[in-house]
């Protein structure tokens, strides 16, 4: 499952979602990805990566939809594991994203 | 647990987690807010044009550091003050605000405003309506015009003195035009009133009466000459030449341009000093340093002393002046007993463009051309001055030669002026042809007179030999004096030649044209026998005299 945007892209393969590019859309822009997301937990996967990596910017909206849409409901699936892959790269992600852990017990970051 | 237990559970962790995001977002948005506003601070800081943003209603909430820099107020005078403020004229402001709510934005609104100390500066708005700390503001940058307006100034100011040159330029023209005509009609009063004097008796009454128009006649005809060396062309000259003609020459015109308050005094110490160059350029320096000594004049009145001597340095050590050679120096010194100058003003006197007169009166540009043209003659130029001293220029030019045998021959030839050889005399003005008929057959000469080119072509053609010297005037219709003496020479190359001409004519072009000798209009019975005598005695002695 692929989604293309302006400035950014998800894909949606073997359980591992990737965004890349520069997510900044209004907070009714997200309804996309929300419902992108919604199939993946109902698809109830056995573990899930995502893979920000190459995702140079997301504003605040987009940092509201992972966190509602995709972490959170994820935490309600007993015995899923979530890994998030991110860079050193970018600031926002190292000044951000360790705060995602709070929001699900069986959560991994990893950086590189 | 029971389903609806479960459920309650969920919500609970649910109800965190949105607290949690909801911390996140909010601690994600105030990054991201202090990073903008510290970008927005960084980029307003470093763009070189002012910037201000402002509300509507006049209040200045945003003023970035150029704006603080060319207005003069510091950050909080901007915001005490209200927009129209800043306006020159505040009603302005009114008409920008009308603008920019019927354009949506404005680009390139013309304005002046006005600096902390009340000076005026041209500036130009680019303005747009934005958001700013939560109020609907006008966001404007100040595109600073002072240093356009200041070119724009001085591209004007140049076209006008490039207009001015032009004008000179035809009045140049129209005046060397004028004197040409001016001389042709003075060379027949000349001769006519010579040979009017010749045919009265010692006794005559009306001799007195002639002679004083004669003299009258000499000052038209120096008029003519000084508007003749106006017109002369910039095309420079390198040739030696007696430095007392030209400086004489600029002091006539400048004391005709002398305020009766101011005495110029002219003092010629070494009289037959050539010097080698170009002799309007000694016009010029002379004309230049009297203005200046005229200009420091002007209201207490006073004396100019120009001074032509001969000056001598015997080793290097005895000069105490730079780029000058041991040797001998003709020094030609301007010199006033004006207010003088301090040592500030004598440090940069020769700089170019450096004025202490006021906008307008003076480009600054007058001793840099006398310094500059002082160094092409291989001299320098010195300059004393005190305050309530007076001034004094000197101008060092390497001397070439001292010829009082120039002179003496001239004086020899006066009296040897008559002959008896055979002379073709062409001009298309008959009163010219038949005043010089007689003035010359009365010296003893064998005149044969033309009035058109054409013919005295053809007579020569038929007759080389008959003639020992061609007379012929220049500027005449068909054929000129230069091409028909050309047309001869090609038949009889050692045919004697004396080109009269009421223009002023560069020598140097006529020197390789085999053209024996050039007489200025109007000359007298005397200066034309002299001319015909040096060129024919010439001839038969084959000596460069």
């Amino acid at each position: 499952m692929n989604i293309e945007g302006d400035a950014y892209r998800l894909t949606w393969q073997d359980n591992v979602i990737s965004l890349s590019g520069k997510l900044s859309l209004m907070l009714e822009d997200y309804a996309e990805l929300e419902s992108v997301f919604e199939k993946i937990i109902a698809s109830k996967p056995s573990n899930l990566v995502l893979d920000i990596r190459n995702l140079e910017y997301l504003n605040s909206s987009g940092i509201k939809t992972i966190c509602v849409s995709l972490i959170l409901e994820a935490a309600d699936i007993e015995g899923l594991g979530m890994k998030i892959l991110c860079s050193n790269q970018y600031t926002w992600q190292k000044e951000t994203v360790p705060t995602f852990e709070d929001l699900m017990d069986n959560m991994e970051i990893f950086f590189e | 647990m029971d389903d609806k237990d479960r459920e309650i559970v969920r919500l609970r962790r649910r109800i965190a987690g949105l607290e949690k995001t909801l911390q996140i977002v909010t601690g994600y948005s105030g990054r991201i807010e202090k990073n903008l506003k510290h970008l927005f601070e960084v980029v307003s800081d470093t763009m070189p044009v002012p910037l201000l943003i402002s509300t509507e209603a006049g209040e200045i909430l945003f003023s970035n550091g150029k704006a603080q820099e060319i207005f003069a107020y510091s950050e909080k005078d901007f915001q005490k003050l209200h927009g129209a403020d800043l306006y020159e004229h505040p009603e302005d402001r009114g008409i920008f605000l009308k603008m920019l709510a019927d354009r949506g934005e404005v680009r390139g609104f013309a304005v002046n405003l006005k600096k902390a100390d009340g000076s005026a500066v041209p500036v130009s708005f680019f303005s747009q309506p934005l958001v700013f700390e939560g109020q609907n503001c006008i966001l404007t940058v100040i595109h600073d015009l002072s240093e356009i307006r200041k070119e724009e100034e001085k591209r004007l100011a140049m076209e006008r003195r490039l207009r001015q040159t032009h004008k000179l330029e035809a009045i140049g023209t129209m005046a060397g035009g004028i004197a040409h005509d001016f001389n042709n009609i003075l060379a027949v009063i000349f001769g006519r009133l010579e040979l009017a004097l010749m045919m009265l008796s010692e006794e005559s009454a009306v001799k007195k009466h002639i002679r004083n128009a004669l003299t009258a006649a000499e000052r038209a005809k120096e008029i003519t000459r000084q508007i003749l060396a106006f017109c002369r062309k910039t095309e420079e000259e390198h040739k030696p030449f007696y430095i007392k003609y030209a400086v004489t020459e600029a002091v006539k015109m400048i004391k005709s341009l002398t305020p009766s308050n101011i005495e110029t005094r002219l003092r010629i110490e070494s009289k037959s000093a050539i010097i080698t160059g170009d002799p309007s350029q000694i016009h010029q320096i002379v004309m230049n340093l009297c203005t200046n000594a005229n200009y420091a004049l002007r209201d207490r009145g006073g004396v100019i002393e120009i001074l032509i001597e001969q000056v001598s340095f015997e080793s290097q050590k005895k000069i105490m002046i730079p780029n000058l050679s041991p040797g001998a120096y003709i020094r030609l010194s301007v010199s006033d007993n004006g207010p003088g100058m301090d040592k500030n003003v004598l440090e940069r006197i020769f700089d170019p463009f450096f004025t202490t007169k006021p906008p307008g009166e003076g480009t600054g540009m007058g001793l840099a051309v006398v310094h500059g043209i002082v160094q092409n003659h291989g001299g320098a130029v010195t300059v004393e001055s005190q305050p309530g001293k007076g001034t004094a220029f000197h101008c060092y030019f390497p001397l070439a030669a001292q010829t009082e045998q120039v002179c003496e021959s001239a004086s020899v030839q006066k009296s040897a002026r008559s002959g008896k050889e055979k002379i073709l005399f062409v001009d298309d003005e008959c009163d010219i042809l038949d005043t010089y008929h007689q003035m010359l057959t009365d010296l003893g000469y064998h005149v044969t007179i033309l009035s058109e080119s054409y013919n005295a072509l053809d007579f020569f053609k038929k007759n080389p030999y008959h003639s020992d010297l061609l007379i012929t005037d220049n500027i005449m219709p068909k054929m000129s004096g230069r091409e028909l003496a050309w047309e001869m020479l090609k038949i009889r190359p050692d045919f004697p030649v004396i080109l009269i001409t009421g223009r002023e004519i560069g020598e140097k072009n006529f020197s390789e044209s085999g053209i024996s000798l050039i007489l200025p209009k109007p000359f007298t019975q005397n200066e034309i026998g002299n001319a015909v005598r040096a060129v024919l005695d010439k001839k038969c002695h084959g000596t460069d005299q």
